[in-house]
């Protein structure tokens, strides 16, 4: 060992010393021989030091042996803390590891076989990446948190300069139900090991897992701060006058939360031998999980109201009523047979949900005022759906005023999101989009960027919607529903509300932005002066009272044309079985479903069809598309033709109405 | 990583291991000395995905060419990092088979504790430790280490006299340099180090093992 080795060089160099004295003359000896005695008795002391500090080591050296073996005796692990520091624990839970044993002492389980390889877990639901090096490890959550508990508690001074500390009192993390709160962590550990699952009622799970698994520091100051009365484990005495009242306080707590109360004991004064076993109710984890399910619960209510504005269900006056009021439930209004009419709703919502303006300017031509008002057949509508489509109105009067406010009126406080002034001139080519990035980085947790063109050739095709959505007054529908973000302050909902401006300044305005946006495109930024100067008072406004920018680092396109690549797989998949008896091929119109999908506001959950439900779409579509393709109007003229959708149409239990009022979502008027 | 990576990868560590064997003045034959890949994937297969061969197959067992009861281990570690409880197997084998000597090839690295197991076996049985990394080139062989010879403790006695030095007026060395770890130094051994010199023609110097 180190220190004998730097000892014994000591005493070497001592008695080389001692022999150069020795010839010295003797009229100094009686001098000498006196400081020669303090030098030994120096030394002596210095090597009872050493040795005891040798002693110390290797004591903690046999300790991290012992624990090594199973089984570990509570007691036994109890009082060892006095006697190693922190590392020689992390030693203890690593050299478990390597033999297969859970790196917590006292916890006689094997180490499960499938242990992931990866050195980091990433939690795509949470966008966050942690470090499970030192959670491998263990059998459970539980035990690596009883674990770091008591590894917070060792002290980290040397073992050898213990000897005047009075030692600690360490606990112990208790289970009360060890055997459910062991299943929920091995259940856990699935999540831990790379399968996750979106399903919601694994994620309060998963979010204590997260709470898990990040480091003992964490845990700490959590624990810190949810139990300032509490004592910490580092270091302190255990002051018994305390307890009491820490009992009591932790049980008003307890209440809180009574099913993932854990009891534990706090540990006895171990030199004088008196193991004073005081229960109280362990709040750490409980706390920690009630208040993550909180959290969670808030989430879920914050993304509930988006996925409303995104889906046009509040209507501009009525928001919070709308969020109180749970959405009735779906009830069927034509049919009695609720599962075959499902289908035709299933359709007719995504319909709905998809079509933007692009995609009447597609069928109808260019200069068609486009009206997304509730269409006049609401036979498969639903409550909600009423009121979604009536939502869409609203907001639609609600928007032309904010795009007022937000290009010419200067009076008007502008609340934008900051991106929106950051790429000022694609901003209004990129209104569509914007909405998506916003829904994409809910579903996906990805940050994604906003304003990367999908490829060059459909830039021009871009630009034209953004200055077309820019000249009609009803255009940019969705604008305010990114503009408040998660946290909608209700400053947004008054401005939906606020009076529909003139179409004149509008129609200036679009043109103005078009142009920017042209410019942009061009690669130029040069603008006429009193335009420029327009901008500049804006952009101040809206840095003033705006949030920090934040963009996004990845392109959102990806999701784009993955979420258009999947829909058109999957409809490709059924046209051949629909197509063959109208005497159509996919080749005569798939350009024009194409351009037709591309303008379509697609998301992660309105593409998810299932087979039933995506033939019907199918034959939807293709009605659709028939005022394009003439091919297609030819053959839905056939007597044959309508003779086989009655046919299709059969098992749904649905008519040709019913096909013509699902065709009618995407028709003028 | 592929079993063609990893068998060459085992190749090049055993071929190293053979050398640091031969040049510590070990026997080895001149067969394994200059085994080529084919050979080894013949003697040992060529899949150590699925343990053929396994780490633990690979050990070798060589005797020292003055005194063939001086027998040396080479162990090669299964898992990737080495605990006590694996350096416990290792000494029982060499208390078994009555051999004082041992190298442990690990993966990736040993446990504090399982070092300092090393450390308190050591007067007994010594046993040292070398990555694989390390040993996937021989150090010696490379053109700025100059060739270091180890001398006998007469050797030692005669230098100190022919100069009359006492041992701590020597240049020293580490324990701990990678050299000397291959060539297995221990305190107080003496290292001849030839070098080239454009004067001279070749410098020798002397150094002590600390």
């Amino acid at each position: 060992m180190a220190e004998e080795e730097t000892f014994k060089n000591f005493l070497q160099a001592m008695e080389e010393e001692n022999a150069i004295s020795k010839k010295q003359t003797s009229g100094e000896r009686q001098a000498e021989q006196k400081s020669q005695q303090q030098k030994e008795q120096s030394k002596a002391e210095l090597e009872a030091a050493i040795r005891k500090r040798v002693d110390c080591e290797e004591k903690a050296f046999r300790i991290v042996e012992r624990l090594l073996d199973n089984p570990v005796d509570m007691d036994f692990f109890v009082n060892c803390a006095q006697y190693i520091e922190p590392s020689h624990y992390t030693d203890v839970m690593v050299e478990r590891a390597i033999i297969g044993q859970c790196g917590y002492p006292v916890c006689n389980n094997k180490l499960p076989k499938d242990k992931p390889k990866q050195q980091y877990h990433i939690d795509t639901k949470h966008n966050k990446v942690y470090d499970i090096t030192e959670r491998k490890n263990f059998c459970s959550n539980w035990c690596y948190k009883a674990s770091q508990y008591y590894k917070n508690q060792l002290f980290t001074s040397p073992v050898w300069a213990r000897e005047k500390e009075r030692p600690a009192a360490v606990r112990l993390l208790q289970r009360e139900r060890s055997v459910e709160v062991n299943y929920e962590s091995c259940s856990s550990q699935g999540h831990h090991q790379g399968t996750t699952t979106d399903k919601q009622k694994d994620s309060t799970e998963e979010k204590q897992q997260t709470t898990l698994e990040k480091d003992p520091q964490q845990e700490h100051t959590a624990k810190e701060t949810d139990q300032e009365k509490e004592i910490s484990g580092e270091g302190a005495e255990v002051e018994f006058a305390k307890l009491s009242l820490l009992d009591t306080a932790l049980e008003q707590d307890g209440s809180v939360d009574s099913e993932t109360i854990e009891k534990m004991p706090s540990g006895g004064d171990s030199a004088k031998g008196d193991m004073l076993l005081n229960v109280e109710k362990k709040m750490n984890e409980s706390q920690i999980g009630s208040k993550r399910h909180e959290e969670q619960i808030q989430t879920q209510t914050t993304s509930a109201q988006e996925d409303f504005e995104v889906g046009k269900v509040p209507s501009g006056e009525g928001r919070e009523v709308e969020l109180q009021t749970a959405p009735g439930p779906v009830v069927p209004t034509r049919h009695g047979a609720s599962a075959h009419v499902s289908v035709a709703q299933a359709v007719f919502r995504s319909l709905m949900e998809w079509r933007t303006e692009g995609t009447f300017r597609f069928l109808y031509g260019d200069n068609v005022e486009v009206n997304l008002d509730l269409p006049e057949v609401l036979r498969f509508a639903t409550q909600e759906d009423l009121r979604a489509a009536a939502g869409v109105t609203q907001q639609c009067h609600g928007n032309n005023h904010h795009s007022n406010s937000h290009h010419g009126d200067k009076n008007h406080g502008n609340k934008g999101t900051p991106q929106q002034m950051t790429d000022k001139t694609a901003v209004t080519a990129e209104k569509p989009r914007k909405v998506r990035f916003e829904e994409d980085q809910k579903d996906f947790s990805q940050p994604l960027s906003i304003c990367i063109p999908e490829d060059p050739c459909q830039n021009q095709e871009e630009v034209q919607l953004g200055s077309l959505q820019g000249k009609d007054p009803k255009g940019s529908q969705e604008d305010h529903v990114y503009q408040g973000g998660p946290d909608l302050d209700p400053g947004d909902l008054t401005r939906a509300t606020r009076p529909l401006p003139d179409l004149v300044t509008l129609r200036r305005d679009a043109e103005l932005f078009h142009m920017r946006v042209q410019e942009f495109y061009r690669g130029g930024t040069q603008m006429p002066v009193t335009q420029d100067q327009e901008l500049e008072v804006k952009e101040k406004k809206v840095e003033d009272d705006d949030r920090p920018v934040i963009l996004p680092p990845v392109d959102s396109q990806a999701q784009r044309a993955l979420q258009h690549k999947i829909l058109l797989d999957r409809l490709n998949r059924v046209f051949p079985s629909v197509l063959a008896p109208l005497r159509l091929g996919v080749r005569d119109f798939s350009t024009e479903l194409n351009l037709l999908v591309k303008t379509f506001r697609l998301t992660s959950d309105n593409i998810i069809f299932r087979p039933a439900e995506l033939k019907l779409l199918a034959v939807v579509l293709i009605h659709i598309l028939a005022t394009k393709v003439p091919v297609i109007m030819q053959s839905l003229y056939c007597p044959e033709t309508a003779q086989f959708l009655t046919s299709l149409l059969q098992p749904w239990r649905l008519d040709l109405q019913d096909l013509d009022a699902l065709v009618s979502v995407m028709r003028l008027g | 990583m592929d079993d063609e990576q990893e068998t060459y990868k085992l190749w090049r560590i055993r071929k190293t291991i053979m050398q640091l064997c031969h040049d510590r003045g070990y026997l080895v034959t001149q067969d394994e000395l200059d085994q080529r890949l084919e050979q080894f994937k013949d003697q040992f297969g060529d899949k150590p995905s699925e343990g053929k061969p396994a780490r633990k197959d690979l050990v070798v067992l060589v005797a020292h060419n003055d005194d063939p009861t001086d027998q040396m281990f080479v162990f090669f570690a299964d898992e990737p990092k080495i605990g006590i409880k694996t350096i416990k197997m290792y000494c029982q084998r060499m208390q078994e088979e009555n051999i004082s000597r041992a190298i442990i090839v690990v993966q990736m690295g040993m446990t504090p504790s399982a070092k300092q197991a090393l450390v308190d076996m050591a007067p007994k049985y010594i046993l040292e430790q070398f990555l694989e990394s390390e040993l996937l080139i021989n150090i010696t062989e490379h053109q700025l280490v100059p060739e270091h010879v180890v001398m006998t403790p007469e050797e030692k006695a005669e230098l100190l006299a022919r100069y009359r030095l006492k041992e701590h007026q020597l240049p020293r060395i580490q324990a701990g340099d990678p050299v000397a770890r291959y060539f297995g130094l221990k305190r107080g051994q003496v290292v001849k180090i030839i070098r080239p010199s454009e004067t001279a023609g070749r410098y020798i110097s002397y150094r002590l093992c600390l």
